[in-house]
C-alpha cells in the first residue's frame, strides 16, 4: 500500500537510532532552553553589576521569570503551534458572556500586574497626603497635613476634604495611592498564579499520572507520600520557616505551593486509572506509542474535565492563602499584597499613627483591594469552568 | 541487536519459504490475587504472507490474550508471557525490548479491536488520530499526512472524507468508527493486521461491508489474523481456521475442511451451537476447565482416561488430509476417530435441514 515498496526495509532499521534521535528538538524544548539560557545570561550580567533595563531582580523575580519560561514553552508554544484548536477553544470559552468576562478580567489583571509597576513607578511616601478620599468622596481633613481638594466645613470644628483626581482611588495611612497598592497587589497575585501554574500544577499532574499509569509499587509509594503530605498543615511549616528565615513571598509560595498539590495528584491518579483502561489507550499502544506519548496525548486531554477546574481551584486557593497570610501580617513589609492592604484598611488605628479612625471612615483602603481579590477569585473559578467546557469537544454550545 | 543475528536464513529464503508469523509454544498467564489463570497454554500456529487466519472459540478461550501477547500489548502485569517464541519476519518478538516492540507495533503489526465505541480518542479529531499513527513511526509533512488520511478514509468508505477528517469520533456512527479504526490501524502500512472481533459490535449490514473491506486488504499482500466467533466471518474471510479452547488450540484446518468436517468434539459442539438448537441433551454445565491434558475432557462425550494425560494430546491429521489436524487422543495412533466423526454426520443433516 504505497510507501513500503521494499519488503525487507525492516532489516535496515537500526534499533538504537529509532526512538532516541528523532525529534529531540521540539519547538517547546527549544523555547524552554532558549529562555533558560537567556535567564542565566541576565543573572550573570546582574551578578557583575550590569543591570539591564534599569531593573534589579530579586530572587523571587528570578523564580517567577523561570516560571514564565516554563509556561511559555509548555502552554503558549503548543497553543501557537495548534492555532486552529486554540482558536476554537478560546472561541468557545468566550461564547458565554460570564466566562468571557472572567477571562477578560484575568487578562487585564495580568497586563496591569506586568505593565502597571513599570508605568506608574513606585510613588514616594507622602505622609502629608494620607487618608485622602477617592475622587467624588470626602474624608476628614484633619487626618492629613495637606488637603489637595476643596475643604468644606462640617459640624463644629470638623472639616472635610474632598477627593481629587491626583488620587482617584484615595490614599492609605502612608499616603500611598490606592491605585498603586492595587496594582502592586495584582503583581503579587500574578506571582502566585505563575508560580502555582508553572511548578505546582505540573508536579501534581506528573505525580498523579505516573502513579495512575504505572501502578504497582510506584503508585503505592507516591500515594503514601501524598497521604503523608496532606497531613502536614502548610501554615505550620510556613511559620516554622518564618521563624528561621527571612519572611518572603518565595517562602510562602514554596511552603504552601509544595504542600498543597496532593489533592490534585490524587484526583489525576484516579482519573488516570479509569482512562488507561479505555480502548483508545490500547489502540495507541498497539500503534507503537510510548507510555509518555500515551499519557501526554491520550490521558491528559481526556482528564481535563476534572483537572482544569481543580487547577483553577488550586490557583484561587493559593491566591486566597497569600492574601490571608498577608492579612495576618506575616508578609514582607515592602510587598503590598491585597491582604495586607485590606488589613490596614480594617484596622486603621493600629497603623494610622496617633489617629482615631474608624474602619468605615476610610472604607476605600480595604474595599478596593477586597473587590480586586474577590473579582480575581470569581474570575478564576469562572475561567476554570469555562475552559473545562471549551476543552470538551462533546459539549456543543 | 542480538535478535537480528539469531536467524540463519537469508531474507530471500524467508519471504519465500518461512511464514510471516510463527508462534511456538506460547504461554501467557494472568496472575490475580486469588489464582493464576493459564490464559494461553502452549499455542502453536503460523500465518503466511497474504493469508487470512481466523481464530475461533468461545469467550475466555484465550483468543484475545494470544493476539495481544504477540506484540506484547497485553497488560503486564497482571499478565505474564512465560514461555514460547514468536517469530515475525525473522525477528523474535518475545525477546525484543519494549522500544523495539514499539517500532514494530503499528508499522509492521497493527491491531483492530472489538469495540469501535471506545477505539477512538473522544477529544481528538479522527484525522489527528490517523496522522498520529503515521508520525509515531515516520516523519511526514502535515499536508502529506492529511492527504493520506483523506485517501485512506475514502478507501474504507467514509463519505465526504475530506470534509470529515476534522470531525470528532462522536460525530460518526458505530460502523464508520470501526472503518476509521481500521484505516488508522493500516495507516503505516503494516504487514500483519490482527483484528480482534472486528465485526462483533456492529450491526449485520455493517458487518457485511466490513468483511468486504477486510477481504480487499489481503489482495494487497497483507496478512490478517482475525479473531471471531462468527462463522460467517470465517466462511467469508479465512483461508485457515484455528479453534481455541481453554487456552489451547484444539483443531486447525482450512476453512472448507473445518466447516464440512469439524473433527474435534469441541469444534463440533461449537458449530452445532450456532443455530441455537442443541442436539446434545446431555451437555453438562460448564465447570472448571482443566489446565492439563485435553481441556475439553470434562464436557466431551468421548472422554476417556488418557484424555487426562499431563500434556495436551498431540496433533494428529484427520483422515490423512493436509492442513487438517486435531488435538484429540481418538485421532492418534491408538484411537478410533469414527464415533466422533459419526457424531457430526448425525448432527449435520438436521442442522442442514434447518437452514
Amino acid at each position: 500500500m504505497g510507501t513500503s515498496p521494499d519488503p525487507h526495509r525492516f532489516e535496515q532499521v537500526d534499533w538504537n537510532e529509532v526512538g532516541h534521535s528523532r525529534r529531540f528538538v521540539t519547538p517547546a524544548r527549544a523555547v524552554f532552553f532558549a529562555g533558560v539560557v537567556l535567564l542565566v545570561g541576565l543573572y550573570v550580567l546582574q551578578r557583575v553589576d550590569t543591570v539591564l533595563l534599569g531593573v534589579y531582580f530579586e530572587r523571587i523575580d528570578w523564580v517567577i521569570l523561570l516560571g514564565t519560561v516554563v509556561l511559555t514553552s509548555g502552554v503558549i508554544v503548543p497553543a501557537v503551534r495548534r492555532r486552529e484548536l486554540t482558536r476554537r477553544v478560546l472561541g468557545r470559552l468566550v461564547s458565554r458572556p460570564i466566562h468571557a468576562a472572567g477571562a477578560v478580567f484575568l487578562g487585564v489583571l495580568s497586563l496591569v500586574a506586568v505593565v502597571g509597576p513599570a508605568v506608574f513607578g513606585s510613588p514616594d511616601l507622602m505622609f502629608q497626603h494620607r487618608f485622602h478620599a477617592p475622587y467624588g468622596f470626602t474624608g476628614e481633613a484633619s487626618w492629613s497635613a495637606e488637603c489637595l481638594g476643596e475643604v468644606t466645613d462640617g459640624e463644629g470644628i470638623t472639616r472635610y476634604c474632598d477627593g481629587t483626581m491626583t488620587y482617584p482611588l484615595g490614599t492609605n495611612h502612608r499616603g500611598h495611592p490606592m491605585g498603586h497598592l492595587v496594582v502592586e497587589g495584582a503583581r503579587t497575585t500574578l506571582y502566585v498564579l505563575v508560580f502555582t501554574a508553572a511548578f505546582v500544577v505540573p508536579l501534581a499532574a506528573a505525580v498523579g499520572i505516573v502513579a495512575g499509569f504505572r501502578g504497582g509499587r510506584i503508585d503505592d509509594l507516591l500515594m503514601s507520600y501524598v497521604d503523608v503530605q496532606l497531613c502536614i498543615p502548610a501554615i505550620v511549616v510556613f511559620f516554622i520557616g518564618y521563624m528561621y528565615w527571612n519572611v518572603s513571598l518565595l517562602l510562602l509560595l514554596v511552603m504552601f505551593g509544595l504542600l498543597s498539590w496532593g489533592g490534585i495528584a490524587r484526583l489525576v491518579r484516579s482519573e488516570t486509572l479509569q482512562r488507561r483502561e479505555d480502548g483508545h489507550v490500547l489502540v495507541a499502544r498497539s500503534l507503537g506509542a510510548s507510555p509518555f506519548y500515551v499519557a501526554k496525548r491520550h490521558i491528559v486531554p481526556n482528564i481535563t474535565n476534572t483537572l482544569v477546574p481543580a487547577i483553577f481551584h488550586l490557583l484561587a486557593l493559593l491566591v486566597l492563602v497569600e492574601a490571608g497570610v498577608a492579612f495576618l501580617g506575616f508578609h514582607h513589609l515592602e510587598l503590598y499584597s491585597w491582604g495586607s492592604t485590606i488589613q490596614e484598611g480594617l484596622d486603621p488605628s493600629m497603623t494610622g499613627v496617633g489617629l482615631v479612625v474608624e474602619p468605615h471612615e476610610v472604607w476605600w483602603v480595604s474595599t478596593f483591594p477586597a473587590i480586586a481579590l474577590t473579582l480575581t477569585l470569581v474570575s478564576l473559578k469562572l475561567v476554570g469552568d469555562g475552559l473545562r467546557d471549551a476543552l470538551d469537544p462533546r459539549r456543543n454550545h | 541487536m542480538t535478535t537480528e543475528h539469531d536467524s540463519t536464513t537469508t531474507a530471500d529464503d524467508r519471504s519465500e519459504a518461512t511464514p510471516l508469523l510463527t508462534v511456538e509454544n506460547l504461554r501467557t498467564r494472568i496472575r490475580t490475587e486469588r489464582e493464576t489463570i493459564y490464559a494461553v497454554d502452549g499455542v502453536n500456529f503460523t500465518v503466511d504472507r497474504g493469508e487470512t487466519v481466523c481464530l475461533v472459540g468461545e469467550s475466555g478461550s484465550g483468543k484475545s490474550v494470544t493476539c495481544e501477547s504477540l506484540t506484547g500489548i497485553v497488560p503486564q502485569p497482571p499478565a505474564e508471557i512465560v514461555d514460547g517464541t514468536v517469530e515475525f519476519d525473522g525477528r523474535r518478538l518475545l525477546e525484543a525490548t519494549e522500544s523495539e516492540l514499539r517500532t514494530i507495533r503499528g508499522s509492521r503489526i497493527a491491531h483492530v479491536f472489538q469495540n469501535p465505541q471506545s477505539a477512538l480518542d473522544p477529544v481528538c479529531t479522527v484525522g489527528d488520530q490517523f496522522v498520529e499513527a503515521i508520525t509515531i513511526h515516520e516523519e511526514i509533512s502535515p499536508a502529506a499526512a492529511r492527504e493520506r488520511a483523506i485517501e485512506r478514509f475514502r478507501a474504507v468508505g467514509i463519505p465526504r472524507a475530506s470534509a470529515r477528517i476534522d470531525d470528532y469520533p462522536h460525530e460518526f456512527s458505530g460502523g464508520q468508527r470501526q472503518r476509521i479504526a481500521i484505516a488508522i490501524a493500516l495507516a503505516a502500512d503494516p504487514d500483519l493486521l490482527i483484528a480482534d472481533e472486528p465485526t462483533t459490535a456492529v450491526d449485520v449490514t455493517v458487518q457485511a461491508r466490513l468483511i468486504e473491506l477486510l477481504q480487499g486488504l489481503t489482495d494487497g499482500g497483507m496478512s490478517i489474523l482475525c479473531i471471531t466467533h462468527d462463522l460467517r466471518v470465517v466462511a467469508a474471510l479465512a483461508d485457515r481456521v484455528l479453534v481455541m479452547f481453554g487456552g489451547t488450540i484444539v483443531e486447525r484446518a482450512t476453512t472448507e475442511q473445518l466447516l464440512t468436517q469439524p473433527s474435534h468434539p469441541y469444534t463440533q459442539a461449537l458449530l452445532d451451537s450456532y443455530d441455537g438448537l442443541s442436539r446434545r441433551a446431555d451437555r453438562s454445565a460448564r465447570g472448571e476447565i482443566p489446565t492439563d491434558g485435553c481441556r475439553f475432557r470434562a464436557e466431551c462425550p468421548h472422554a476417556v482416561d488418557v484424555c487426562a494425560g499431563p500434556d495436551q494430546p498431540t496433533f494428529a491429521a484427520v483422515a490423512d488430509r493436509e492442513h487438517h489436524a486435531v488435538s484429540c487422543v481418538h485421532f492418534g495412533p491408538e484411537g478410533d476417530p469414527e464415533p466422533i466423526l459419526d457424531d457430526w454426520r448425525e448432527m449435520r443433516p438436521i442442522s442442514g435441514g434447518q437452514q
